[in-house]
């Protein structure tokens, strides 16, 4: 058997971190980089009394989430109790949501970056709070507890178990990325911890139903890393069945160092949680005005955008997908366009051009080196036929590479403005023909293939600026 | 009784020997910390209640017990509810009994337990209740108790006011007994 003969199955669990200014029960800042322990107040660490708070600022945030993916809110929702001992969680156990999240039944729908479409659903998306790190170096074989994240807000964003490829979780965790951060819901800062994704990964036999024993490998915070880690469970379990044995259900680390996962702890030993509602925090009661409010404030959504793309842009319906999927990208296509130009051409340039030299460079479109307002001067002086196509790319590069800081003021001093005037492309026209009277003959006596030469004579000399129409009309009249 | 040991149970997670309370000598590592801590610094009264409380969460058990003892609670409070529909206050002894010589329980735990009957339900209600020195029996203080509705603290106050102005139970100490 090879790869081929397994059906991979993925669910994602992705916790992301909310941007709030406090914590999710208590007024500690969440600010990420302080020196340990001084953001962690009485009721981060657990004393004896405390009562939690919450902020009712993590409830916006993950109602505009909810409303995002097309989500039941939950009107009433339910903090429990997840008990269990771990240095980092003062409290012996973790306030999270199990039976009533805020949040259940989304769907979202991303492209492939090998082509195409995929529909993901959304299991429930519930609050919760983050623990502290312990921090193993630099203490001589003890271990150091910052509770500085302790009690940061957290929302675990659950799929459910229908990806069927490492390319497919991926392209879903980098949506799901880029949807909380433009929402606002998160800061989206990876480096820091803001989001990371648990892999849920079985394999079962092509053409079976019955899912296979799964691993969760956890924590993993990064796009890259999600897809080595997933691509190594999924070889490892082919391995670990073509050999005969079975798959352990298990909790598993991924090693960026090693590329490797291996096992964290056995869920068959696993700890038994014993979740009860928590005692300390009523129910949350939200009504339909609360949620209306929230709609009303949120920003216009991909699937809203794309179709306002398709009727104000007249861009086809896979273009406007395309762009409106991706927000950052949305935007610069939009101020590209702002001033009337031609918007098929922006979207050509920048789903073209500009994409295919962002992903060479592994830069993102915000930091692109060729702003929105510099492309669009290009766009505009294509448009008004002042260059061509061709230079048109010239022009792009040298913004890119910083050799000029303006369209506009490149074309003039590089002296690439197309040449459209008739007056001054005959005479030129009447000189190649007189020097090349073989062609010519040979072309009136209908060898029209020809017509390719003199164009390309009329660019050397023109040094690509003239107007190839204006050009093949000025032949075909001098030819004809 | 299920409600009760499992909040105990909730209460003492906190003292894991880490920030506060009781810590062991020289724990070998963290497991050690955590287990020799509990096991040296609590009695075995409190252990006892965190072992129900632990079984009564677990996989398996949590509708069996946890669950129900919910809904006997629900069934508790609604009854209260509707009592005080009819009334201001609902007023009786504190406890069944005076105090009891130490150690006299020990082998009865379950009468050692009843002692706490009367004022169990309000905790499992939710509502205010309190308790003031009313007389003395042989010799022993015993305790009259007044359960009010949900936020009528001031009126359970003032009717232990009103009755302290007239009497003075209240500064009266018991004599020792041997």
């Amino acid at each position: 058997m090879s790869r081929a003969d397994w059906e991979v199955v993925i669910g994602l669990e992705i916790h992301t971190q909310l941007k709030t200014k406090s914590k999710i029960f208590s007024g500690s800042s969440t600010a990420f980089g302080a020196e340990p322990n001084v953001q962690a107040s009485a009721v981060d660490l657990g004393l004896p009394g405390v009562l939690p708070v919450v902020n009712k600022e993590v409830y916006k945030k993950a109602v505009t989430f909810g409303l995002a993916v097309g989500a039941d809110i939950n009107r009433r929702s339910v903090f429990d109790r997840k008990n269990y001992f771990y240095p980092d969680s003062p409290k012996g156990y973790q306030i999270t949501q199990l039976d009533l999240p805020i949040v259940e039944n989304g769907q979202v729908t991303v492209e492939l970056p090998s082509g195409g479409t995929k529909t993901i659903n959304l299991t429930r998306a519930h609050l919760e709070e983050d623990a502290g790190k312990s921090l193993h170096e630099n203490f001589h074989n003890q271990t150091g507890i910052d509770l500085n994240r302790a009690g940061t807000p957290l929302l675990e964003i659950v799929s459910e178990p229908e990806m069927y490829s490492s390319e497919e979780a991926v392209a879903y965790a980098r949506y799901i990325h880029q949807l909380v951060t433009y929402l606002g819901v998160s800061d989206g800062e990876m480096s820091q911890g803001s989001l990371r994704c648990d892999a849920n990964v079985s394999i079962r036999p092509v053409g079976t139903v019955e899912l296979g024993t799964r691993t969760e490998t956890k924590n993993v915070n990064s796009f890259k890393f999600l897809e080595q880690a997933i691509e190594y469970e999924i070889e490892r379990q082919i391995q670990v069945l073509e050999s005969g044995q079975t798959v352990r259900q298990e909790t598993r680390l991924y090693d960026s160092d090693k590329g490797e996962t291996r096992p964290m702890r056995s869920k068959e030993t696993a700890t038994d949680y014993r979740y009860f509602p928590e005692p300390d925090l009523l129910p949350v009661e939200i009504d339909d005005a609360y949620i209306e409010a929230i709609r009303r404030e949120m920003p216009e959504l991909s699937g809203a955008k794309s179709e306002r793309f398709v009727t104000q842009y007249q861009l086809s319906q896979a273009d406007a997908f395309s762009l409106a999927g991706n927000i950052p990208l949305a935007d610069y296509f939009e101020e590209v366009v702002r001033s009337g130009r031609d918007a098929k051409l922006a979207n050509n340039w920048i789903r073209v051009e500009l994409l295919a030299q962002l992903n060479k460079d592994n830069i993102s479109i915000e930091n692109s080196p060729v702003t929105a307002d510099q492309l669009g001067a290009i766009i505009s002086k294509i448009t008004d036929k002042s260059i061509s196509g061709k230079i048109a790319k010239t022009v792009f590069e040298a913004l890119w590479k910083g050799e000029t800081n303006s369209a506009d003021e490149y074309i003039e001093k590089q002296g690439l403005t197309q040449v459209s005037d008739s007056s001054s492309l005959a005479p030129l026209i009447d000189k190649i023909i007189s020097e090349n009277p073989k062609q010519a003959e040979q072309f009136r006596a209908g060898k029209t293939k020809l017509m390719g030469f003199f164009v390309g004579q009329v660019m050397k000399e023109t040094q690509g600026k003239a107007n190839p129409q204006q050009v093949n009309e000025i032949l075909n009249e001098k030819l004809g | 009784m299920s409600l009760r040991r499992r909040r105990r149970r909730r209460t003492y997670l906190r003292y894991d020997g880490v920030r506060y309370g009781y810590r062991c000598e020289t724990p070998v590592d963290l497991a050690d910390l955590y287990k020799r801590s509990r096991s040296e610094g609590f009695g075995d009264e409190v252990k006892q209640r965190i072992i129900v409380g632990s079984f009564a969460l677990s996989a398996g058990y949590y509708d069996a017990y946890y669950k129900k003892a919910q809904q006997i609670r629900r069934l508790i409070k609604n009854d209260f509810a509707q009592a005080f529909e009819q009334v201001d206050l609902i007023i009786g002894p504190t406890t069944p009994s005076t105090a009891f010589n130490l150690g006299e329980k020990t082998s009865d735990p379950i009468s050692m337990y009843l002692q706490d009957i009367y004022t169990i339900t309000s905790n499992l209600a939710g509502l205010p209740a309190g308790s003031f020195p009313v007389g003395m029996e042989a010799g022993l203080p015993f305790g009259l108790q007044i359960i009010g509705n949900y936020f009528d603290e001031g009126r359970i106050l003032n009717l232990a006011h009103q009755f302290q102005l007239e009497s003075d139970w209240h500064r009266l100490t018991p004599e020792a007994t041997a």
